[in-house]
């Protein structure tokens, strides 16, 4: 009788056992919150600040993230694009620009050891034009560097697919809000160190100048960036839970892992205007 | 009774539990509808089972020999006018029985399949007063040529090839960073990663 019903109980267990599919890293990012528009520029500052590689686990990494939905006009194409870098243990920084349709990575590559975690700045750029994607890293090494503004400069481009433009903003679709150009922090699992991490001048170009609106948190799980016929796409997938910030103002966030997590859709800053900046190299037109 | 019993416990065990894990099902299932999309490094593209749930139908991975004189080296000290060779293994792993080789080109000054890669230094040089005397940017890639510049090689197949460096006498920058610039697999589907057990990163200072 107890058998039969171990049996029973085991079937049932083995149905209803929920099956994990793909990889999801930990996310915490930032988003403009403006009505929806298409542009062909974005940029956000990447800086490890106060952070130390030894507060890096071997095996994870701690990723600066710019992310953006591509579109035909207003019409989302299931293209993602990402600019990240990422700081691992032994103070190095990798850079992976990659380019997403749905959930296949469809275009990547590495460019390592492109700088420390001292670097002061990294700007991380995405544009378009009539043929390519292009994704550059503007490394400002030292601030002999950011004085005399000569950054290296890293380049990669692939072909632009049905995508003419970037969506920055945000709108509802199906019930969904998604925030289609984002910024932020990601790792394969929780960074438990109080890690610190600057995004700052997250912007795009609007015609006349390099424009931020008003920024707000998107969680892991927030983090809708686009859609596919009904299928919506997030960025990293699980939130990345005790970051908070450290501060922030127009235009800039210091995220920092502080073991309470801020709230999804809080304000990061409230103005907007034209970025202002002490280098010029990464707004060339 | 006792039977009873056992089967009030059980049934009440099944019941909680199943109840339990149906509602995680359910929040499951809403998840599975929406896709998230992780950065993926070199780590992921090495693991067969994530790499190919992202599409990644293989890699070439790029080393050193054993011999190697830039082992563990971080700098490489060069003169104006100088060639160097970099002998690099090249490793061509595929995930997919299908793609038993593939064409990979060695182009860092050329668009291959609409991808090119590019560094620039930018720099700028001043007299003894500080005055700015020279400034703009210079493409590394112009010193970077390979020997062959194109092969092809079959699954889990190691070839060698050799990267040049030439500094020109005229080169405007005394140092910039280096590592291997400009391989292109033919297939979009399989990426270029680095062996991390090496060092395939320098920093290149010339001397006058």
């Amino acid at each position: 009788m107890i058998k039969k019903y171990f049996l029973y109980f085991l079937f049932i267990f083995l149905f209803f056992i929920p099956i994990k599919i793909g990889l999801t890293n930990s996310y915490m990012g930032g988003y403009l919150n403006r009505s929806v528009s298409n542009y062909t520029k974005v940029l956000v500052l990447i800086n490890y600040q106060n952070t130390q590689p030894s507060q890096i686990p071997s095996g994870n990494y701690l990723g600066g993230v710019l992310s953006v939905a591509g579109s035909n006009n207003l019409s989302p194409t299931g293209w993602i694009f990402q600019n990240p870098i990422a700081l691992f243990n032994n103070g190095k920084i990798n850079w992976y620009p990659q380019a997403w349709y749905g959930s296949q990575m469809r275009y990547g590559t590495t460019f390592p050891e492109i700088g420390l975690y001292n670097y002061p700045a990294f700007y991380e750029r995405i544009q378009i034009n009539s043929s390519n994607i292009t994704y550059k890293l503007y490394v400002y090494y030292n601030f002999q560097s950011i004085e005399h503004d000569s950054p290296i400069i890293y380049t990669w481009s692939h072909s632009k697919e049905n995508n003419n433009s970037f969506l920055v903003g945000k709108q509802v679709h199906n019930g969904i809000t998604y925030k289609h150009l984002q910024f932020g922090a990601e790792s394969p699992s929780i960074i438990t160190t109080s890690w610190e991490l600057l995004n700052a001048r997250s912007c795009y170009f609007d015609g006349i100048g390099w424009r931020y609106d008003e920024g707000k948190v998107c969680y892991g799980t927030t983090s809708y960036i686009t859609w596919i016929g009904n299928i919506p796409y997030t960025i990293g997938g699980q939130t990345y839970t005790g970051v908070n910030i450290s501060y922030s103002y127009n235009d800039c966030v210091c995220w920092k892992r502080t073991g309470t997590t801020i709230s999804d859709n809080s304000q990061l800053w409230s103005g907007n205007g034209i970025v202002n900046d002490i280098v010029n190299r990464p707004y060339e037109p | 009774m006792k039977k009873i019993l056992v089967t009030i416990l059980i049934l009440g065990l099944i019941g909680v539990i199943g109840y339990l894990i149906f509602n995680q099902n359910i929040e499951k299932g809403k998840e599975e509808k929406e896709y998230s999309i992780p950065f993926i490094t070199m780590h992921e593209i090495r693991d067969q089972k994530i790499a190919l749930k992202y599409g990644i139908l293989g890699y070439i991975e790029i080393s050193l020999p054993n011999d190697s004189s830039l082992m563990n080296r971080e700098k490489i000290i060069m003169k104006k006018g100088d060639n160097i060779e970099i002998p690099l293994l090249i490793h061509f792993v595929s995930y997919n029985p299908d793609l038993k080789k593939i064409e990979v080109f060695f182009e860092p000054n050329k668009k291959i399949n609409g991808q090119e890669m590019k560094i620039e230094q930018c720099y700028v040089k001043k007299d003894e007063k500080g005055n700015i005397i020279d400034q703009g940017k210079f493409l590394i890639n112009e010193l970077i040529s390979y020997i062959p510049n194109y092969l092809v090689i079959n699954n889990n197949e190691i070839l060698q090839v050799n990267m040049i460096i030439k500094i020109p006498k005229d080169i405007p920058i005394s140092e910039f960073k280096l590592f291997p610039l400009g391989i292109f697999p033919n297939h979009e589907q399989v990426f270029v990663v680095f062996n991390e057990n090496y060092n395939l990163s320098w920093e290149v200072s010339i001397n006058d």
